[in-house]
């Protein structure tokens, strides 16, 4: 069995897959390639939460109590984290294609 | 403030995550570890402290190799095993399910202080019992805090430097000296192949072969045999278990839970002694030396590493005899990634706050090359990223190691999975990987010591992204912090800790004085002052940390990561005495890189090519934090900014970005390499931030630095094209050990919310 035809078979499973853009997905791909493969950039990681949502979660974290966030080399639960820390992730450079 | 900062730290955080959330995973099974592993808190468990303080006092005298293998003997044989509802896994490293051995002979020292804080702390706090907290204030610290790495190491420096070096700001070693037994690829493919077994037997003939006339026999005596003890301490452990699981199948109601059970005792009794024989026993050894690298070590960034390559065979086999599916494959996987979740690491609060969260750092590599240099991804890889986006947990960082070879199917599922939002995973540059680990330790003109077979094979980024060769590399790998970003500000407040900021020294010497302002009458005046300071901060760093490496070294002994180095038995020579292949570390990273480059940028603008400003204009500007300069502080902050692929920045950038890899890379360490520089260090910048004064780029005083080595937050404004070529212009292999690099895409712009 090849998974990478045929997925998987899980059914009492909680996961479902949210509605990927394709063109995004593309443009994501490509955008890593280039850095990576043509650029030889050595790492990089990506926050991709939209802006909104972490503002919102600063306000009212308890609806958020998962929310997960790459702060650099880890993932944290953006909750756990101080708030100094949260305004520096929520203050960069949110990127577009 | 203080009212909003309560709901903020892990203390807020944890207290509305509980049994009930992230009750996620692809079965029943899954979702109920993951509940378990959130209904329990972070917790203490004194159990080491307890047996190494016995041990210590039981050996007053005798050599610390002696000492230090006996204890770790002595942890496996008598740790006491506990087996949970679901779990298919055996193994936890402390006596409860979020637990943290309490690594007292490196912590006693700041414990002594924070003890009673550590129950209630904003980041990170942890559970302790009354009476555990009791022994520890009345029997271990006291024994301990005299004797830990860092108070070992205060003996040799000057009063100043002490705080400097570990609370000042500019350069920063106080990660390397608390957190030894970290950083690691273990030998995995080894096990696989041969069992512990296998170094039990090499272990008893090199033993067997010393030569007692030969004066290099005396360490290696107490070597071999203290080895020995500590295998068999690790099989016993093994054995517990499986006793312990044959016992709970007899009195299991569930016939299906009663069989697992015999399974698991079975698995229990066969492994990580011998080699595994199918998929479930070959994971078991990956999860299960992590608890005793956990038992034994008090660091982060034990590393899975090429997890898909050495269980490929394993894998295979059981699709071929029918045993395993891809569903049942992933469910051991989604249950290794919420046990290694379930490892917090235990710090001091003021790290807590730079590495806040709890996380231990473990690390797992999908695809790459194999050692022909052909792709080799397989049906694991695809398994490993989809997990994630099952189980949805902190821990392990996945990775995929790209290269022009990757499958597009492939890059397309690490692509799924970051678009979900969870930071999950990292990509690696595959080729700059392997001109990286070329270069390792080898100083500027030498090489590694690595073969490129070695490489391509067993090459894997460590924690972040620190490269090394499974089995063949140990050294602490995030040790030094120099604050890069405080160098043009301290060349103009000669070597002074402004006022205005956090932390020790406030008003004291935190550099030398480079002296008169008025000397710097070209932009090359004023840049050569500011590499000066910069390597000085590096030389300060690497003279107190190499001093760390050599109590280490002597004194604080690691069998078990020892045993799991290839060759490291054979050469009789333990891990933190430099007893792997290849020795590395303290290793020594910048922070700030893109507050430094806008910083020298700026000055060069707006002081010497428009001459708008004199240069003690700035000066005073920094020091009063652009009080009655707000112009002068628009103007430097309208100068071009690193990330916008704009020439007059980025030459600077590639500059500093070389002298900084190549000051590092000059100076040697204390076993024989020579130290890898890197770019990353978590949130540090935010950290230091806070104790570094207004810089030349703009930024008030206190406020955060850039992040790794991206470009200042909100002054890459060219659109990310523009930021890639700024990065693409770095020389990546320089920084032998490793950069970190943050970005952020809209989430909208990949996923119909």
């Amino acid at each position: 069995m090849n998974i990478r035809e045929t997925g998987l078979n899980c059914p009492e499973a909680t996961y479902e897959a949210p509605a990927y853009k394709e063109a995004g997905m593309k443009n994501f791909a490509n955008l890593v390639r280039t850095m990576l493969n043509d650029y030889g950039v050595y790492h990089v990681q990506f926050n991709t939460i939209n802006k909104e949502t972490l503002v919102d979660a600063k306000a009212h974290p308890e609806n958020y109590p998962t929310l997960m966030v790459r702060v650099a080399g880890y993932s944290v639960y953006f909750t756990d984290i101080g708030e100094r820390v949260q305004d520096d992730i929520i203050s960069r450079t949110e990127h577009t294609f | 403030m203080a009212a909003k900062d309560m709901f903020t730290g892990a203390k807020w955080g944890l207290s509305i995550r509980d049994g009930q959330s992230a009750q996620v995973g692809s079965t029943p099974r899954i979702q109920a570890l993951n509940g378990m592993m959130h209904a329990e808190r972070p917790n203490c468990d004194i159990f080491r402290a307890k047996v190494l303080t016995e041990v210590y006092r039981q050996t007053e005298g005798e050599p610390a190799m002696r000492r230090r293998y006996k204890a770790s003997a002595e942890l496996y044989r008598r740790f006491k095993p506990v087996i949970y509802d679901h779990e298919r896994l055996a193994g936890w490293p402390a006596s409860r399910i979020r637990g943290v051995q309490l690594a007292i002979d490196m912590h006693a020292h700041w414990l002594e202080n924070e003890i009673d804080q550590i129950r209630t702390r904003e980041y990170d706090p942890f559970e302790i019992s009354d009476e555990d907290l009791k022994e520890l204030k009345e029997d271990f610290i006291p024994y301990w805090k005299d004797k830990t790495p860092a108070s070992l190491w205060a003996k040799y420096l000057p009063e100043d430097e002490i705080h400097r070096s570990q609370e000042g700001g500019f350069a920063d070693v106080i990660n390397y000296v608390a957190s030894h037994g970290s950083h690691f690829l273990p030998d995995y493919p080894y096990l696989m192949e041969h069992g512990l077994k296998g170094q039990y037997e090499t272990a008893k003939k090199c033993l067997e072969e010393l030569d007692p006339d030969d004066p290099d026999s005396i360490d290696k005596n107490e070597f071999y045999t203290g080895l020995l003890e500590v295998l068999l301490g690790i099989k016993e452990l093994a054995e517990n278990y499986s006793d312990l699981a044959r016992k709970m199948a007899g009195t299991e109601d569930d016939p299906e839970r009663k069989q697992e059970l015999l399974k698991m005792a079975d698995c229990m009794k066969h492994v990580p002694w011998n080699p595994p024989r199918n998929f479930y026993e070959a994971i078991e050894i990956v999860w299960f030396v992590l608890c005793i690298l956990f038992i034994e070590g008090a660091g982060p960034s034990v590393t899975y590493g090429r997890f898909d390559q050495y269980m490929y065979p394993f894998y295979k086999q059981g699709i071929e005899d029918g045993s395993l599916t891809p569903e049942l494959a992933m469910e051991y996987i989604e249950e290794l990634y919420i046990k290694t979740t379930a490892n917090p690491w235990l710090l001091a609060t003021d790290l807590a706050y730079y590495f806040g969260g709890y996380f231990r750092y473990p690390h797992l590599d999908v695809g790459g090359l194999d050692k022909n240099r052909r792709d080799a991804s397989n049906e694991l890889s695809y398994l490993c990223l989809r997990a994630m986006r099952y189980v949805k947990t902190t821990a392990p960082s996945v990775s995929l190691l790209l290269h022009q070879k990757t499958p597009d199917d492939l890059l397309i599922e690490a692509c799924k999975l970051s678009a979900e939002g969870m930071g999950h995973p990292s990509f690696f540059n595959m080729d700059t990987l392997v001109s990286i680990l070329e270069a390792r330790a080898g100083g500027l003109q030498g090489r590694s010591p690595y073969s490129v077979d070695q490489i391509l094979e067993w090459g894997s980024p460590i924690g972040c992204v620190e490269p090394g060769v499974m089995g063949q590399q140990y050294g602490h790998t995030d040790s030094c912090m120099i604050n890069v970003a405080y160098a043009p500000t301290l060349v103009l407040t000669h070597g002074i800790k402004p006022d205005n900021v956090d932390g020790w020294g406030c008003g004291e010497r935190l550099s030398y004085d480079n002296g008169f302002i008025s000397q710097y009458t070209t932009f090359e005046k004023f840049y050569k002052a500011v590499k000066d300071q910069i390597e000085f901060a590096i030389k300060e760093a690497h003279r107190d940390s190499v001093i760390v490496e050599k109590i280490f070294a002597e004194q604080f002994q690691l069998p078990t990561y020892t045993l799991l180095l290839r060759g490291a038995v054979e050469r009789g020579v333990d891990a933190a005495s430099g007893g792997a292949l290849c020795n590395i570390g303290p290793t020594i990273q910048s922070v700030g890189f893109g507050t430094l480059v806008d910083s020298i940028t700026a000055t060069k603008k707006v002081i010497y090519d428009d001459k708008e400003a004199t240069i003690e204009e700035l000066a005073e500007a920094l020091s009063s934090n652009f009080v009655g300069y707000e112009d002068l502080r628009q103007k430097l902050e309208a100068a071009p900014k690193y990330g916008n692929d704009d020439d007059y920045a980025d030459d600077i950038a590639m500059d500093v970005w070389k002298f900084f890899a190549n000051t590092v890379r000059s100076l040697k360490n204390y076993r024989g390499g020579y130290i890898d520089p890197a770019v990353q260090m978590v949130q540090a910048h935010v950290g230091f931030g806070a104790k570094t004064g207004a810089t030349a780029n703009g930024r008030y005083a206190g406020r955060p630095l850039s992040d790794t080595m991206a470009a200042t937050q909100q002054e890459d404004k060219s659109g990310i094209m523009a930021a890639i070529r700024s990065y693409s212009k770095m020389d990546y292999p320089a920084y032998t050990n490793g950069t970190v690099l943050d970005m952020w895409i809209k989430g909208s712009d990949l996923i119909n919310k």
